[in-house]
């Protein structure tokens, strides 16, 4: 079930809403049972064959947890021991269904290379949304393990792991963040402020993807579906495409990440933020704390710093940074495109940090500031950009086709998307959404912004009759844009971070 | 509203709003999913001007086409031939035929039309040049003008376009904008109310045919639907005759037979439209009358030309199918002698 679907919309959410608020005046423990049914629910809708791995995930790991928990009468090394069964479990569950094909195919090509005949290929469905839920119950075992973990009911840890705003594309949930306010009696009342909040924020989100992520999706498939199929990009359409995809992929995923922290706040529960104006970056190392937030710390409090992080000296620091962002691009998917792209990011964050500390911070005359500002969200923007070309493309022939029309060497054709045969979509259709996305992204704050006007406009209420004609002004655009997404629900339009 | 905290305010223009969409949205999906190209584009009421008939079967393997080395004729047409429905008749009575499309060639037949039509491997021995009267003025303004066609003939063995063979049951119009019922609903009213002629969205126009519950089978029968290009593209000059002609002569390598498909306006409501064109292509011979055919056939047929639709229905495609077959006997008195 997509959050963009009259199902979501129209059935689920308000039913799940409506009994979540209900059972929670008697009951909350019984209120948290029925949301993580509800989730569960929601993830069997997807795909009931994969429901029991999250359930025999879910409950195997609550029960590592419980073991690997300091108590008395258990040796510290007998836990060690737990964790690392624990860990392995997990990983070699994760690497069975996103991995296994990845390994296989990789073998087979060097087998073919030496003229043995190649491994089967397995048949295995990736089970969706596995990455997020594999990687929350990691960080919540190495809690344990480390006496961090206070809230353990399990009905709350069910419901922090299942829950079903961020279950199958994130944002990347820390059970210190979450549990505690499945503990919490007031997340169990209905809050006027925070549901206003939430309709809006969840309004917004579905806007971003449906009324921009989409239509510019369009033009990139184009492109990227075409180098697969050679037709090599000229000079103008490949940068269109990539562009195109730069934002579509931000507001898809952005726009969920709004979707669920909007749901999860109409029913009490604040999700973290998960992306704070991206595009507006100046350097690589600004980009990953606005891009992804929640994987990028726990990718940062589970990965980097256990791997000693930047208390080794500056060169295993470098090392640490690049294995970091490399496990992260494999993360995304089992492909060397992924590989690709988590390498680049890597050695572009070393490079961020290698100026950073060789040129000397000077100080610069305020006149002048913008234009290094300038320079350097130009350069960032132009780096994340040719990233994503690798992240998108199919493969490395194809990333290669798309980068050679970005350089201009397939030939320019003055006409947009003049070397496709046919267009499914109208240019207005795509430009005037690249137009309005350039401007969202590189001028507008993002989403949770929306605390300042909703449910009251904060800079006019001291002023009753402003701020009562500002809350009206604000319900209204909220329900208009709700309208047009509604009209768009008619289409089948998955979002880009379920892969993963 | 005095006493209103500010949230609660909020949610309440929103639920109302809310509750507006919602209407709207059930509304539109009980409006039915339309069938018609001008119901559709114009957003007009198919439970008002839907056609209510059911459509003669035609067996399947008369609608395939035959292999283009092996057609006895080649059509080049445009969405008049797509559901090869007339075709099929020639087929029965054992001509050989496959079809090809003017959109696919940007609307224009070149100078180089006999080696075009040689190297799509046409070996047969008429060609019939099927085209529908609005769209006529163009095809001839680019009738000879390109010096090479821009590509390869390409066809396939199958119609383009399988139509309704009844009118389609009732389904839940999800994949429509909010306020497709409520706009479709209003442009239906202003068809219904009007004393005369309606301007829609689209170039679409619902306009008043006397006597039209003797033609039409759509519940709103006194009204029908059409195309404003039928009138806006303008009438085809006399002198497309001698154009037409000079075309034949000119690729004389098999012989062409000009298929004129007079538009729906012109049948119903302005016989006059194009008539010096007709006239004049009717006396030299070109291609048979199908204005004069119309004419006629629209008083025996029910739904000749769909209400909802700028085409004609499938049992006046048969129809149409034999007055071609009459006039392909005409040219070609026996199709080719093949091996069982």
């Amino acid at each position: 079930m997509l959050f963009n679907s009259y199902t979501f919309i129209f059935v689920f959410f308000p039913i799940v809403w409506t009994g979540f608020f209900l059972i929670g005046r008697r009951n909350t423990r019984a209120a948290a049972g029925f949301l993580g049914l509800a989730s569960l629910f929601f993830y069997g809708w997807w795909s009931v064959a994969a429901l029991p791995l999250l359930l025999g995930s879910v409950c195997l790991n609550y029960w590592f947890g419980l073991q690997v928990s300091p108590r008395e009468g258990v040796g510290d090394q007998r836990r060690k021991h737990m964790l690392v069964l624990a860990l392995a479990a997990n990983l070699v569950v994760l690497a069975v269904f996103k991995y296994a094909n990845f390994f296989v195919d990789n073998v087979n090509d060097g087998l073919s290379a030496a003229g043995i005949s190649p491994l089967p290929v397995l048949d295995i469905a990736l089970p969706i949304g596995i990455s997020f839920y594999t990687f929350t119950q990691i960080a919540f075992i190495v809690d344990c393990w480390q006496g961090k973990v206070l809230e353990r009911r399990f009905v709350h840890y069910l419901l922090f792991v299942t829950y079903f705003p961020h279950l199958v594309a994130g944002p990347v949930l820390h059970h210190a963040q979450m549990m505690p306010q499945f503990a919490r009696a007031s997340t169990y009342r209905p809050d006027p402020d925070k549901i206003a909040l939430g309709l809006a924020i969840f309004t917004f989100g579905l806007s971003k993807k449906l009324l921009l992520g989409d239509p510019l999706g369009r033009a990139a498939d184009l492109v990227f579906h075409g180098a697969a199929n050679g037709i090599a990009p000229t000079l103008y359409s490949a940068w269109l495409g990539v562009v195109g995809y730069t934002l579509q992929l931000y507001f898809d995923f952005s726009g969920y990440s709004d979707m669920a922290i909007g749901l999860s706040l109409c029913l009490g529960v604040r999700l973290p933020l998960n992306f704070a104006s991206p595009y507006k970056a100046t350097s690589i190392i600004e980009f990953w704390r606005r891009w992804h937030i929640t994987l990028s710390n726990f990718l940062r409090d589970y990965l980097y710093i256990p791997l000693g992080g930047n208390r080794k000296g500056p060169a295993r620091r470098y090392v640490n940074l690049f294995l970091t962002m490399l496990l992260g691009g494999l993360w995304h998917g089992a492909g060397w495109t992924f590989v690709l792209w988590g390498a680049l990011h890597g050695a572009m964050l070393i490079v961020n940090h290698l100026w950073n500390a060789l040129v000397p911070r000077r100080p610069v005359p305020h006149r002048h500031a913008w234009a290094g500002r300038l320079a350097g969200w130009a350069l960032t923007f132009l780096c994340v950009m040719m990233a994503w070309v690798v992240f998108r493309a199919h493969d490395m022939h194809s990333a290669g086709e798309i980068y050679k029309g970005l350089f201009g060497l397939n030939g320019f054709n003055p006409k947009a998307f003049g070397e496709y045969p046919e267009l499914a979509f109208r240019k207005p259709d795509f430009f005037q959404p690249l137009l309005a996305g350039l401007l969202i992204a590189f001028a507008f704050p993002p989403t949770i912004s929306l605390e300042r006007w909703v449910p009251q406009v904060r800079a006019v209420a001291a002023r009753p009759r402003l701020a009562r004609a500002g809350s009206v002004g604000c319900a209204l655009l909220t329900v208009y844009l709700l309208g047009a997404c509604i009209s768009s629900l008619g289409v089948f339009s998955p979002f880009l971070y379920f892969q993963f | 509203m005095q006493g209103t905290s500010p949230a609660r305010l909020w949610l309440q223009v929103f639920a109302a709003g809310f509750a507006v969409v919602c209407v709207l949205l059930l509304w539109t999906f009980l409006t039915p999913i339309n069938y018609g190209d001008l119901t559709r584009t114009g957003r007009v009421s198919e439970r008002a001007f839907g056609w209510r008939h059911v459509e003669p079967t035609v067996a399947p393997e008369l609608l395939k086409a035959a292999p283009m080395d092996q057609a006895d004729i080649l059509v080049i047409g445009d969405s008049f031939s797509m559901t090869h429905r007339w075709q099929s008749v020639l087929t029965g009575a054992g001509y050989a035929l496959r079809t090809a499309f003017w959109r696919d060639y940007d609307e224009s037949l070149c100078a180089d039309f006999d080696q075009w039509v040689a190297q799509a491997g046409f070996r047969g021995r008429l060609i019939v040049i099927e085209s529908v009267e609005r769209l006529m003025p163009e095809r001839m303004r680019k009738l000879g003008a390109c010096a090479s066609a821009n590509k390869p003939m390409t066809t396939q063995d199958i119609p383009i376009y399988v139509p309704w063979q009844q009118p389609p049951p009732f389904q839940f119009n999800t994949g429509a904008k909010v306020l497709a019922g409520l706009i479709t609903w209003h442009n239906t009213w202003r068809i219904e109310r009007a004393a005369g002629d309606v301007t829609l969205p689209n170039e679409v126009m619902g306009r008043v045919v006397p006597d039209g519950c003797s033609f039409f089978t759509s519940r709103v029968c006194g009204k029908s639907l059409f195309v404003e290009q039928d009138i806006s593209y303008g009438e085809i000059p006399p002198a497309a005759v001698q154009q037409l002609r000079a075309f034949a002569h000119a690729h004389a390598t098999v012989p062409i037979l000009w298929m004129v498909i007079p538009n729906k306006t012109t049948v119903y409501l302005e016989p006059d439209h194009s008539g010096a064109f007709f006239d004049a292509f009717n006396a030299a011979g070109l291609g048979p009358d199908l204005r004069g055919f119309a004419f006629e056939q629209r008083h025996k047929l029910k739904d000749f030309y769909f209400t909802n639709d700028t085409h004609m229905s499938m049992a006046a495609q048969l129809v149409l199918g034999e007055r071609m077959l009459q006039a392909v006997r005409e040219v070609l008195p026996q199709p080719a002698a093949r091996l069982p």
